[in-house]
């Protein structure tokens, strides 16, 4: 019997010459990543850390992302102890305030290859999925004992495979298929499961695959994996530092809890409804719910490409005064770029308000939370109650084109009406 | 809630972000197991890495009544309701020597202690 793309990773790290599902396997991954809440990480093991020092300097990958610029002196001597820790222990890899959100910069600065093995203390870091690692989120106590030691456990999971074909049509996105997975099969629907995207998907772009990578957690995945291709090389080329991967992928005749078919042209524009991923209908099914805000960006949806989707539907218009238009890039770079090609300057033409590189409103740290009563439409990867404000506002999660069309209208709107 | 007491739950139990909050919580207030019939994945590492005791037994949450008395006997991997007795996949030795550490870091700091000392 072949193996899984999570079997054989696991075999690698664990230098074993076979493992079968539930197993626990000893690892020791290649990044370990933490973002502002590497300060109380810390705090856990600090004695453990003067007694014994840190593992390896080359290990973390530490980025302060959650609440940038801080939002009051709790925070901002979080980000101050963080800045220490870096200092006393050389950190190499530290991503101060501004650089963007951690799974951004985990594949833009080419932490992330092809086979490698990557844990985070955050639930998205699944995302790294898209360029072929085994990436997924552990715990802050667990984070703590890695920096420490280097090693811990993970459970050798059963696999999912989604096979695609087809493309997307111009008014579907990555987005969309994701949700329409998630409301498919539930948010625990993969529950500790890889999830193998296999297929047509040389028809899917990096940035889609980073989307639909960043919210496999939202099917309950342990990791969500595409296979290592042209397109993946592509957006390696010139980002790592040795240049030198292995890709993994599963065998011919691997073995599957279950195989699920989509067909990408018959993708629809989708939302999540409030307050799970999971609630999901099509956006034509929604249609005409009045909105207050409109989220674009972060990790899940703030790359170049999402904003050039935007900016396609925005492009000498002018939002719904009603709405405020938030746009929040994934990266600095991202910034940079967008604001060099024009793209995010023919948003801020349009209505939206830029945010700084990070996470802010997508979890309800700062910078455009909802008052009781109101509605967002958002590109972000959550909408559970109380996430981005009050517990008694509303999150409505869509595409790029979605959350824009939505803007321009001041209510959900399909963006097959815009376009 | 007093202290050995257990948790009966449903599907998915543990669901949100990676935050090891809920379970350091239920830790805390002296929860010594939890039975559901699924548990959310960074969850249930969570509660490992605490030395909380999690277990998967559909039928046994299907099968408790309020009042029923519930124990577990982890050598067996067997979980008792009321009269009625259910199995479950016994944990992994690794698992269970962690548990018995009082989780993931206690364990880490006896090993290092043992290999490096001081």
């Amino acid at each position: 019997m072949g193996h899984t793309f999570a079997e054989k990773v696991l075999m690698k790290k664990g230098a074993l010459t076979d493992v079968s599902v539930g197993q626990i396997v000893i690892v020791k991954p290649d990044h370990l990543l933490t973002h502002d809440n590497t300060s109380a990480i810390v705090s856990k093991v600090e004695e453990d850390l003067n007694k014994y020092g840190i593992i390896s300097k080359s290990l973390s990958i530490i980025a302060i992302d959650h609440t940038v610029p801080a939002v009051d002196e709790k925070t901002a001597s979080g980000h101050k102890k963080i800045r220490d820790f870096v200092k006393t222990y050389q950190i190499e890899n530290f991503f101060d305030v501004g650089e963007g959100v951690c799974h951004q910069i985990v594949v833009e600065k080419g932490f992330a290859a092809p086979g490698k093995l990557i844990l985070g203390s955050d639930s998205h870091t699944c995302m790294y999925g898209a360029l072929n690692c085994f990436a997924t989120g552990i715990d802050r106590t667990e984070a703590a004992v890695l920096l420490l030691t280097g090693e811990t456990w993970l459970k050798v999971p059963s696999s999912i495979k989604i096979v695609v074909k087809g493309k997307f049509n111009t008014y579907s996105t990555g987005k969309d298929f994701v949700l329409k997975i998630i409301g498919d099969i539930g948010a625990d629907g993969a529950n500790y499961k890889a999830v193998e995207y296999d297929g047509e998907i040389k028809n899917i772009s990096i940035d889609d695959r980073f989307t639909i990578a960043n919210m496999g957690i939202e099917m309950g995945a342990k990791i969500a994996v595409f296979p290592c291709d042209e397109i993946t090389e592509e957006y390696l080329k010139g980002k790592l530092k040795d240049n030198e991967f292995e890709p993994i992928w599963a065998d011919e005749n691997a073995s599957y809890e279950k195989v699920i078919n989509y067909n990408l042209d018959e993708i629809e524009p989708m939302v999540a409804r409030p307050h799970t991923v999971d609630n999901t209908a099509k956006v034509k099914d929604v249609e005409g719910k009045e909105i207050n805000q409109a989220l674009l960006g972060t990790c899940t949806n703030g790359r170049l490409n999402d904003f050039r989707l935007a900016a396609k539907i925005l492009k000498g218009k002018k939002i719904s005064k009603n709405v405020r238009l938030l746009l929040l890039p994934a990266s600095k770079s991202i910034l940079e770029e967008g604001l060099k090609d024009g793209t995010l300057n023919s948003l801020i033409d349009a209505g939206g308000i830029l945010l700084p590189p990070g996470c802010g409103p997508c979890l309800g740290a700062h910078q455009g939370l909802l008052a009781e009563g109101e509605v967002c439409v958002s590109s972000s990867n959550r909408n559970f109650k109380g996430r981005m404000g009050s517990k008694n506002a509303e999150v409505y999660l869509a595409s790029p084109l979605t959350v824009v069309a939505s803007a321009l209208t001041g209510k959900i709107t399909d963006p097959r009406e815009v376009l | 809630m007093k202290k050995g007491d257990i948790i009966i739950a449903g599907e998915n139990f543990g669901c949100g972000s990676s935050r090891e909050q809920p379970a350091l919580g239920l830790k805390a207030v002296g929860i010594e197991a939890i039975i559901a019939k699924s548990f959310a994945r960074i969850f249930f590492r969570a509660s490992i890495n605490q030395g909380l005791l999690l277990i998967e037994c559909k039928e046994a949450v299907d099968n408790y009544k309020e009042g029923d008395e519930v124990k577990i006997d982890l050598l067996k991997g067997e979980v008792s309701v009321g009269e009625k007795s259910f199995k479950f996949p016994p944990l992994n030795k690794e698992l269970i020597k962690i548990r018995d550490s009082g989780g993931l870091l206690n364990y880490a700091r006896k090993k290092l202690l043992d290999e490096r000392g001081k």
